[in-house]
């Protein structure tokens, strides 16, 4: 136990060192850098130069790298280059907005997507096993910024019955969550329904049913609990389309979370923003599959003596 | 069974906060648009206490916020949005770019031209309690020259050499050369005076923020929201720029950030904020027939090229940019890709800045694809069968490289068939504005499609003078005769003569054709009838001293 525990940490850790440094890369790959957009398009070379040698940016990159893990490991994330604040704190500020649209968004793709996966399966070949299926197509097909501007055409601007922007009213993160949850609820409700048909198909239900058994219990013990295992996995996957996504949905929407503020430190260069907020990222990735391992013991006791 | 428990429970859960959130908005959107809640509440109580005069909570949208507050730190967006209505700078200009005085009463230029005297009005108090003076403005510009090297306009407060406080009133500005455009420099928002107290303040605990004489007081910063200016009542001492010059009608100024242009146009339709600005010329259309808006137009000090590198072959040589700035059509950029908003430039200054010069039409590469074709054949171009031009084994084409600015990819497009119609392929490369830096600094292109706003005609020196090649001269254009014009304008403090010497080395500037002028950008501020009396001064600043909740 003790030994996988480690094994796990190890891995985290590699992973976030290896996250870090393509970040640093790609930054570095990117044309234009920080100095160029703070001293604006007017500046002299002279200007210029200044601000490089005050950032560092005149620095090797292998200089660059080992100076910010030898601070990072000490738990400073450095400061933005842009607004001079900590980026710990820049990104605590933001991360309740993210947090709030993240589970409202988790919580109604769960919902909408088994609910529409188990209607599909028990009506598999029927036209509402077509209809639903469609509709989950569709839904993995449209781009977030287009159903978030259709969402937010119908119903602030038309019907006026959901706030537009921001989170001064709760109902604010009604359309956002919707819009993020779409493409979702889409893949756990194919997800879902192969699953489910998988499930029933299987030895143990025909003997579950044979021995008699209420065909609910069958179906809430039996058959959704197993066909749960999947959709855990792919919901720890989806996690980064989540994050992706709310990049775009708290754009759209004005929303004052991770995702926007990471947007604009891209189109800054904000270095030290871009690598805190692609490792917080990729820690919550680490962390977030760990409990989906965690969770698949608890839905087949068969893993659980192999998890962690 | 459990988990169908849960499940049940968390619909009826969600149902229920839904319910029970949404019925409040949905009776009171109607009658009042989702403005924020104290937008309304203000307006209202306001409104009915003194009908149509005070009060009132005016928002306006703005794309992103600035990383802080400081008049004299890296100009990031928004920062110039939000500075003018919290600190005043020493003097303004008015709607026709003349000087007007703000914080300074009047002023003098010694005979040199080096020195400049200015006295102050008496009776401003910042909006800590601390009261204006000349040491205030001399610990401004100390400051500025000290810490203010990240500010789009440190090259011009570097050009002072001392300042001097002459009496509490009167402070005295004295430089190396005669500096003409520090003028404008002052006149900038960046330039606003701080209060030497707070900035002390802010640099000892590293928290608050600075502190100006202007109309509104920093109220509320939400990061990643919004902004809330509340109004001075001690204010009287505004530029004879509007009608009201004490304190604004307003109770309150708020900033909304909101970073996409679709979702700014749906928030003013449904009455988040009252203000946008637009520069998509679809959203205008869009707008134009709605009665409970306005829109006003406003020409900046800004000017759209299409610039060539300079220092790259066959573009190195003069007669090949003259032939293809002639395959250009301005008229069709403005109506086609610009909805008809915008103006066809001819020169290389803007008609709103010194130093324009109509005349100099005369020397412009008008519109002429047979022109072109004929001079490039002239050149010892030879044209394909396929219509494309070489010369020596080498195809005549090139990379347009542009900034994803709207609507340069439009502007861009038509460009790439205007050349087509001539034989010469684009290829359209559009990065973000960072990257087109680095991209023109390195000389990676061929043509730039690209714009400046500048409040000086020093932008010529800028954008086009030989030292600034790698950076701002992004054409990589040099002319040693254009550079001693424009050092010459520089210390002119005589106006007619300055204007006389930009228009003398546009004239050199226009026969080596290292850009074509496109056009004057028109930008459109619209915004809610809620509200009267909304200006915009220059720079397409929003002037809101003499604005009115009339209510609706």
């Amino acid at each position: 136990m003790t030994i996988q525990l480690a094994r796990r940490l190890l891995g985290a850790a590699t992973t976030l060192a290896v996250v870090s440094l393509i970040t640093l890369v790609a930054l570095q790959a990117t044309p234009g850098d920080a100095a160029t957009g703070m001293v604006g398009d007017s500046a002299s070379t002279m200007q210029l130069q200044t601000m490089r040698a005050q950032l560092g940016l005149d620095q090797p990159l292998p200089v660059q790298y080992a100076t910010y893990i030898v601070k990072a490991l000490r738990g400073d994330l450095g400061h933005s280059y842009i607004s001079n604040k900590p980026v710990l704190d820049l990104m605590l500020e933001r991360l309740p907005c993210t947090i709030v649209l993240a589970l409202c968004a988790i919580t109604l793709a769960l919902m909408i997507g088994m609910t529409m996966g188990i209607a599909a399966a028990l009506r598999a070949g029927t036209k509402t096993d077509t209809l639903l299926m469609s509709g989950a197509a569709l839904g993995l097909a449209i781009p977030t910024f287009w159903s978030a501007l259709v969402l937010m055409l119908i119903f602030s601007v038309n019907l006026r019955v959901l706030p537009l922007i921001g989170i001064d009213h709760p109902l604010g993160f009604v359309l956002p969550s919707i819009t993020l949850a779409l493409p979702t609820a889409a893949a756990i409700a194919r997800l879902m329904r192969s699953s489910l048909l998988d499930v029933l198909r299987s030895d143990y239900v025909r003997t579950a049913h044979a021995k008699g058994l209420m065909p609910r219990r069958v179906l809430t013990h039996h058959i959704v609990r197993n066909s749960l295992l999947p959709v855990v996995t792919m919901l720890g996957l989806h996690l980064g389309h989540l994050l992706g996504g709310a990049f775009i949905v708290e754009t759209i929407f004005a929303l004052p979370g991770l995702g926007r503020l990471t947007v604009q430190a891209i189109f800054d260069r904000d270095y030290p923003l871009v690598l805190g907020a692609t490792l917080f990222i990729a820690a919550m990735y680490v962390i977030i599959n760990f409990l989906v391992d965690l969770a698949h013991g608890w839905l087949d006791p068969h893993v659980a003596h192999e998890a962690i | 069974m459990k988990f169908y428990k849960i499940l049940a429970v968390m619909i009826a859960a969600i149902i229920m906060l839904g319910c029970a959130r949404a019925t409040p908005v949905s009776t009171s959107t109607p009658t009042q648009a989702t403005s924020s809640s104290t937008s309304v509440a203000l307006a209202k109580s306001s409104s009915s206490a003194t009908p149509n005069l005070n009060g009132g909570t005016l928002v306006r949208a703005m794309t992103s916020e600035p990383a802080s507050l400081d008049p004299q730190g890296a100009a990031t967006s928004g920062l110039s949005l939000v500075t003018p209505y919290l600190f005043d700078t020493l003097v303004t200009m008015d709607a026709n770019k003349q000087l007007v005085p703000l914080l300074a009463e009047s002023w003098q230029t010694s005979d040199d031209g080096k020195a400049i005297t200015l006295k102050l009005k008496t009776g401003v108090t910042f909006q800590d309690g601390t009261p204006f003076n000349a040491e205030a403005v001399r610990f401004t510009f100390k400051r500025f020259k000290e810490t203010g090297t990240k500010s789009p306009i440190y090259d011009g407060v570097k050009q002072i050499e001392d300042i001097q406080v002459l009496d509490d009133q009167s402070v005295r500005f004295t430089f190396k050369e005669p500096a003409a455009n520090f003028w404008s420099t002052l006149a900038m928002p960046y330039a606003g005076i701080i209060s030497p107290d707070s900035a002390r303040k802010v640099a000892e605990t590293g928290k608050g923020n600075l502190i100006g004489t202007g109309a509104f007081i920093l109220a509320e910063w939400k990061a990643g929201q919004s902004l809330t200016l509340k109004r001075n009542p001690n204010y009287n001492w505004g530029a004879p720029i509007t009608q009201n010059r004490a304190a604004p009608y307003l109770d309150a100024l708020v900033f909304k950030v909101i970073p996409d242009a679709t979702t700014q146009l749906a928030a003013l339709q449904t009455g988040d904020v009252d203000v946008i600005f637009i520069n998509q010329p679809d959203h205008i259309a869009k707008l134009k027939n709605d009665p409970n808006l306005q829109l006003i137009e406003t020409q900046l000090n800004s000017l759209i090229y299409f610039a060539f590198n300079c220092k790259k072959p066959p573009f190195n040589d003069v007669r090949v940019r003259q032939a293809l700035s002639r395959a250009i059509n301005k008229e069709e950029i403005v109506q086609v890709a610009l909805g008809g908003v915008g103006k066809v430039a001819n020169t290389y200054l803007p008609p709103t800045l010194l130093g324009y010069d109509a005349s100099l039409k005369t020397y412009a590469l008008g519109y002429d694809p047979k022109q072109a074709q004929a001079e490039l054949k002239a050149l010892g171009f030879t044209q394909a069968s396929s219509g494309t031009w070489e010369k020596d084994g080498q195809p005549l084409k090139g990379l347009l490289l542009t900034s994803n600015r709207a609507p340069n990819d439009a502007i861009a497009a038509l460009i790439q068939a205007q050349f087509k119609a001539i034989g010469v392929p684009l290829e359209i490369q559009q990065l973000d504005s960072k990257a087109v830096t680095d991209a023109t600094a390195a000389g990676k292109f061929d043509f730039l499609l690209y714009r400046y706003d500048w409040n000086d005609p020093d932008a010529l020196n800028i954008y086009l003078g030989s030292d600034r090649i790698g950076t701002t001269n992004r054409a990589a254009y040099s002319n040693p005769a254009v550079d001693q014009w424009l050092a010459q304008g520089a210390r002119e403090l005589d106006a007619t003569k300055r204007a006389k010497i930009y228009s003398e080395a546009q004239k050199l500037i226009m026969q080596d054709a290292p850009w074509q002028p496109l056009y004057i950008p028109v930008d459109v501020m619209a915004f809610s009838k809620r509200f009267d009396g909304i200006k915009l001064g220059f720079m397409g600043r929003m002037l809101v001293n003499d604005v009115r909740f009339v209510g609706k």
